[in-house]
């Protein structure tokens, strides 16, 4: 059973996997950290929205439909808020994205999307659009030679 | 008043028990954190999130709309 749908939170700390002491932070009873209940916090809230906005994507009912919106919006605040406290006591730091990607990006999307199709194939005799998208998917497809960007922000340190 | 259909059951339910769980999570952190301004936040989140559940799990009965 994902944690998630388990009422009894307390189970976590038996787990050790969360259960860390920084040295920098305080621990509560069950051993998880200021830092590690913050990081639960947030990750449950990007699953709620997650779930709220499929609710939405399915809703035939107007009402319910207008309600999940509303709440949908007051999640984006908390996850918000939480992820502003995280980010002010160093806990969720953000890699800016090297200049030299963002210039290959500006390259590669420098064309209307219209005329960068035209360039490749007429309409119709394209490849799939995941195959052009994930070259991962096609067989003996090595991975390119650069070094993939590491996202630090995500680690614990 | 419109009748949920079986995929809009299923999603409720699925986010009624989402927000139930975030009631008692948030409202343990509020306990637990060792920091206030941080345990206010999560009484605040919990509170938010009581008010969700019941908002939401209205919707299974249809006549207290």
């Amino acid at each position: 059973m994902p944690h998630h749908m388990n009422p009894n939170y307390s189970a976590m700390s038996t787990t050790g996997a969360v259960g860390t002491t920084t040295g920098t932070t305080m621990t509560s009873g069950i051993g998880l950290s200021d830092r590690d209940l913050m990081q639960i916090m947030l990750n449950e809230h990007k699953l709620m929205t997650s779930s709220m906005t499929n609710c939405i994507l399915e809703c035939a009912h107007p009402q319910l439909r207008q309600e999940c919106i509303n709440i949908l919006n007051k999640n984006f605040g908390h996850q918000k808020m939480i992820w502003e406290a995280m980010n002010q006591r160093g806990w969720y730091n953000v890699q800016m994205a090297s200049p030299q990607d963002v210039q290959r990006m500006q390259q590669q999307f420098s064309q209307p999307a219209m005329q960068q199709q035209a360039q490749t194939q007429p309409f119709g005799q394209q490849q799939p659009y995941m195959a052009q998208q994930q070259p991962y998917m096609q067989q003996n497809y090595s991975p390119p030679s650069y070094s993939s960007p590491t996202y630090t922000h995500m680690q614990r340190t | 008043m419109t009748q949920l259909s079986n995929r809009e059951l299923m999603s409720l339910e699925e986010n009624v028990k989402l927000e139930m769980n975030m009631v008692r999570f948030a409202q343990s952190c509020s306990h637990l954190l060792t920091d206030p301004q941080l345990r206010a936040m999560c009484q605040q989140i919990s509170q938010d999130h009581n008010q969700d559940y019941q908002s939401l799990a209205r919707y299974f009965n249809p006549r207290n709309l």
